[in-house]
């Protein structure tokens, strides 16, 4: 029994850390002037990677990339990541918890962004990691001349906690 | 109004998109001509079950036969739902004309209405701030003596 009341922790805690992921990338898109169509149309293929890579241990980072598509030199413009930390609570007993307000200072931080500008979403998952329906492999941009901030933990469960942290232009 | 409700387990239970697969099922089994339009409606669908407003205020799908709401659980309440009682309806809601309104917060309204509108006339959204017209059908349900109580819209 005890074995079926962890599993089911270990679900839920998977579940609900994808999903909030998800949640927190809606707010940062909205927040920051962003066009949320690209994120509904792609929703499902989303939380079906976000989530099979977290429960196999493989998510490293979920990251927001935003560029502007017509500078041809350096279409950067912005970054944020959700980095996990598997090992966030050592006894896998933590309640399922979500932060908007790391989320919001993320936000207040980075600024706002020219509509005109793209974003995709890029999973930095572990070598090994299933295959799932919908991804490609690709490369992240450069972060170099990027300054890195973090706003601490946006989202933590079971043994899991994700922290965000954006990136600016300097 | 006959008025039919269903309380759908969702996160951390389910993920927003199994939540709304569960939903589309109840509302359109696989198969039939509406599942296609609620399948194309996903994205929209379950970013707003993932942002918990179909917790408050209801999915509602309208046609033929008595009105149906599906509410979803979230957290201690999903955890802990009996999937037993999210019963199918003895009848195919979609089987004839119908139409279906998701509720989204106002910042949500308009990027959702026209996803919605691109995908089919049946479908829309409306503010799940302003739902008077959900309230006076709740009132309205609670006088209905006929309806398992299962079943019946709770004020």
């Amino acid at each position: 029994m005890t074995v079926a009341v962890r599993t089911n922790v270990t679900a839920y805690a998977t579940t609900h850390v994808a999903t909030n992921m998800l949640r927190g990338l809606k707010q940062i898109i909205q927040g920051c002037g962003l066009d949320p169509n690209l994120l509904m149309t792609q929703w499902a293929v989303l939380e079906k990677g976000v989530a099979t890579w977290l429960a196999s241990g493989h998510l490293q980072a979920l990251v927001l990339e935003i560029f502007d598509p017509s500078d041809r030199v350096d279409d950067r413009r912005g970054r944020f990541d959700f980095t996990i930390d598997y090992g966030y609570y050592t006894d896998g007993d933590g309640e399922l918890w979500l932060d908007p307000r790391a989320v919001r200072q993320a936000i207040l931080k980075a600024g706002s962004y020219p509509s005109a500008c793209g974003y995709r979403f890029v999973a930095d998952t572990a070598p090994g990691a299933p295959r799932v329906d919908g991804w490609s492999d690709t490369t992240l941009r450069s972060t170099a001349g990027m300054a890195r901030r973090t706003v601490g933990t946006a989202i933590g469960g079971g043994s899991m906690g994700a922290s965000l942290a954006y990136y600016t232009r300097s | 109004m006959t008025v039919l409700a269903r309380r759908i387990a969702s996160i951390p239970r389910r993920t927003s998109v199994e939540t709304w697969h569960v939903i589309s099922e109840l509302l359109a089994p696989a198969g039939t001509p509406a599942r296609t339009t609620l399948d194309a409606a996903t994205g929209p669908a379950a970013m707003l079950i993932a942002e918990e407003v179909t917790g408050a205020a209801p999915i509602i799908l309208s046609g033929g036969g008595p009105q149906l709401r599906i509410y979803t659980l979230h957290g201690e309440a999903a955890m802990e739902a009996d999937l037993d009682q999210e019963l199918g309806f003895p009848f195919v809601p979609t089987a004839g004309d119908w139409a279906l309104s998701l509720p989204a917060s106002p910042e949500d309204l308009e990027a959702v209405g026209a996803a919605l509108a691109a995908i089919s006339p049946r479908l829309s959204v409306r503010d799940s701030t302003d739902d008077d017209g959900v309230a006076v059908a709740s009132r309205r349900s609670a006088s209905i003596p006929t309806i398992n109580t299962v079943e019946l819209e709770q004020p």
